[in-house]
């Protein structure tokens, strides 16, 4: 930052009292400590990895221990555990963001295709195309619609039977 | 200090009289290791006008290539090619870079009352950061050009096309992060350099979006230079990401790149809204109303634009269960739009409006992006989408937003901070007829476009149906008088700088901090830091009473 560019903070640093740094110096033994902690939460990893609770259980705790990890990392060795609340607010909004991105893109990868296995049970009838989606959530117009159920409901907005079948 | 009667009718002491930032230092040397964010702020309006007129030749020449169904004057891959030259130069040698780079570099700053942004050696270190960029892409127009589309999608980029795909990709690549450091760059300075007085609520309505801009570009952008990352890699080394063939996932690609670049549309569109608030506002003579909802649907605009990516991709494979979902969540955006489009028109409601040329490109905004907006509903309508998708309704659509919205707005606020920028006016009359042939060229070109899309014309074809040419040629001349309109404006604005009158410091008497100081500024913006006692857009008590 040039010295004309700090005079300028400086007559303008009203608003943030505080600064954006705040020093915090901690003991060495605790760095030590942090890194004794990360290698050991390595070798549980490892170790983890041996004992079979299933593909989801294994995964679970794979992602657990990771957790435990970041959050030591930034806590301790970047200090966020000391630092503006608000510091701690960005970094969570980057995982929720991140989460945003994975979650919704796995709400296609989970499920794609799941619309063609329906399809291929419930074949369209080509002579009659709309005949199968009827026994599904459209509505059926009231002219097809069977004598009893149509003679009473109102002419609009009459929901179709869930329960006939398809014929196929 | 400056003694009180030899001083300007703006404080200005003797001193800092008829200097400014364009004359307190001489020479190219100068431009080019200046630091300070007019200057900076002028060699990206430079650039990105460079990359509109350069979009702009493609447009016209694909165009020109349209007017007859079959061959008009190019080949079949020199159409792809020009097609997506205009679409890759128009987005990000142009409409991303436009109004934040250029307009926002140069009055983020004078309208917080600070002297400069909070890092600017970072900040001239983004313009080379995007002139290098800007280099590998036209090294790729020249080395065999492009021919993907814009979008880059694989696996025709990363496996089938012969062209420079991996220079173009790189260039925007490197442009990202140009673009990642002028919005850290904004965030940190709104934060921390707003002049004593200058309360969040107490800025002008442009930098909210501006803030809002920066917020997307910081999160969305490197995302986009992942994708290309991987793309590079994989055309280049083959390794299976994408490509099916190479056990990768094609739709996996659309989801990378939309979760950028359909928050990039809002990168685009923001500032186009802040630009747009602010003409409004000064040239009706009426106080925003709603500052609050304005300011807020812009952050809420950036938060909802990182749900919606998905909207791309309805027929592209993906499944039921996503198109549905963000069938659903787009239509969230209409939200703070439309809070934004009742608050511009409770603006000028009862307000005393005049039709200066800004205004003029104000009110066509309003109008355009209406347009535009609205018929984003029908795309985001899962069941219409499957009609409408890649048809030159969606031309249409994308033409409304960025260039009917984006780029007029950009246009208008050029027309609005014009005199600040170079301290001279312009010939209104001629701005006036460039405006009148720009806003009837759009309509013409692009409206066209709306009932070619209803009839069925899909986007990016060659060759057509006999049956679509007399509408498509109906669009070509449109194009010849929308160019022309531009055309006109260019000289106007030219012809300003050689001989326009000088301006004054207010010539529209518009209460925002930039017009507070000379035209054009001194290096320094302003000779005393300002102290800042009224809203924005408040006029002092004696002026009101």
């Amino acid at each position: 930052m040039s010295t004309s560019h700090a005079e300028h903070d400086h007559e303008h640093g009203h608003g943030s009292t505080n600064g954006d740094h705040v020093p915090h110096v901690l003991p060495f033994k605790v760095y030590i400590g942090t890194f004794a902690t990360l290698l050991f939460l390595t070798v549980v990893t490892v170790a983890a990895s041996y004992v079979n609770i299933g593909h989801t259980g294994n995964l679970i705790v794979a992602l657990l221990i990771a957790t435990i990890k970041a959050s030591v990392v930034a806590l301790i060795f970047m200090h966020l555990k000391w630092d503006h609340k608000f510091h701690g607010i960005i970094f969570v909004s980057a995982l929720l963001f991140l989460a945003v991105f994975i979650g919704i893109t796995m709400s296609d990868t989970e499920f794609r295709g799941e619309a063609e296995a329906i399809e291929a049970k419930n074949p369209v009838d080509l002579k009659d195309p709309f005949k199968a989606q009827r026994t599904g959530d459209i509505a059926i117009p009231k002219e097809i619609a069977p004598a009893a159920g149509g003679s009473a409901a109102p002419a609009a907005g009459s929901a179709a039977p869930a329960a006939v079948p398809a014929k196929h | 200090m400056a003694n009180t009667a030899t001083v300007d009718e703006l404080g200005h002491s003797p001193e800092v009289q008829g200097k400014n930032y364009l004359n307190q230092t001489a020479g190219v040397w100068s431009w080019l290791t200046t630091v300070d964010h007019k200057r900076i702020g002028i060699m990206y309006l430079v650039t990105v006008l460079v990359g509109f007129g350069l979009g702009g030749i493609f447009a016209l020449l694909v165009r020109l290539e349209l007017l007859t169904a079959k061959k008009t004057i190019m080949d079949a891959t020199q159409y792809n090619q020009a097609f997506t030259l205009h679409g890759a130069a128009m987005v990000f040698l142009f409409i991303i870079p436009s109004i934040p780079a250029s307009l926002g570099n140069f009055f983020l700053p004078l309208m917080i009352g600070a002297k400069d942004v909070a890092f600017p050696k970072l900040n001239l270190l983004s313009l080379y950061l995007f002139w290098i960029g800007a280099v590998f892409m036209l090294a790729a127009i020249v080395t065999g050009g492009v021919d993907t589309g814009w979008t880059f999608y694989v696996p025709y980029a990363s496996g089938v096309s012969t062209t420079s795909v991996i220079s173009a990709t790189f260039g925007v690549f490197v442009m990202g992060f140009s673009s990642i450091l002028t919005g850290l760059n904004f965030i940190v300075t709104l934060h921390k350099l707003r002049a004593p007085g200058m309360s969040w609520y107490r800025m002008p309505l442009f930098l909210w979006s501006l803030y809002a801009t920066s917020i997307i570009q910081v999160l969305a952008t490197p995302v986009l230079g992942i994708t290309l990352l991987l793309l590079i890699f994989e055309r280049a080394f083959h390794i299976g990401i994408f490509d099916p063939t190479l056990g990768g996932d094609p739709v996996l690609f659309q989801h990378f790149f939309w979760f950028y670049s359909h928050p990039a549309v809002y990168i685009m569109i923001l500032p186009g809204m802040g630009v747009a608030t602010e003409i409004l506002t000064t040239h009706s003579k009426r106080r925003v109303f709603g500052y609050k909802a304005i300011a807020f649907s812009s952050v809420a605009i950036a938060l909802v634009s990182f749900l919606v990516w998905g909207h791309h991709m309805f027929v592209s494979g993906q499944s039921e269960l996503s198109s549905a979902i963000f069938s659903f969540l787009t239509f969230f955006v209409a939200i703070p739009s439309g809070v934004k489009m009742f608050n511009w028109l409770g603006t000028l409601w009862g307000g005393s409006i005049k039709f200066t040329v800004p205004m003029l490109y104000g009110i066509a905004f309003l109008f355009l992006f209406g347009i535009g907006g609205l018929t984003g509903l029908f795309l985001g309508t899962l069941s219409v989408d499957l009609h409408l998708h890649d048809t030159y309704f969606v031309v249409a659509h994308f033409h409304y937003v960025m260039m009917g919205s984006t780029a007029i707005a950009f246009f208008g606020g050029l027309h609005h901070w014009w005199p600040k920028m170079t301290g001279k006016m312009y010939d209104e009359k001629l701005a006036r007829v460039g405006f009148a042939l720009t806003f009837i060229g759009f309509n013409w070109t692009f409206f066209t476009q709306f009932i070619l899309g209803t009839r069925g014309m899909p986007r990016r074809y060659y060759n057509y149906l006999d049956q679509f040419q007399p509408l498509h040629a109906f669009s070509t001349y449109g194009s010849w008088v929308l160019g022309t309109g531009f055309l006109i404006t260019f000289i106007c604005l030219a012809r300003s700088l050689k001989s326009g009158a000088p301006a004054p410091a207010n010539p529209w008497d518009s209460t925002t901090l930039e017009w507070q100081t000379q035209s054009p500024p001194i290096t320094e913006n302003f000779e005393k830091a300002p102290i800042v006692t009224l809203d924005a857009y408040e006029r002092p008590a004696e002026e009101t009473a």
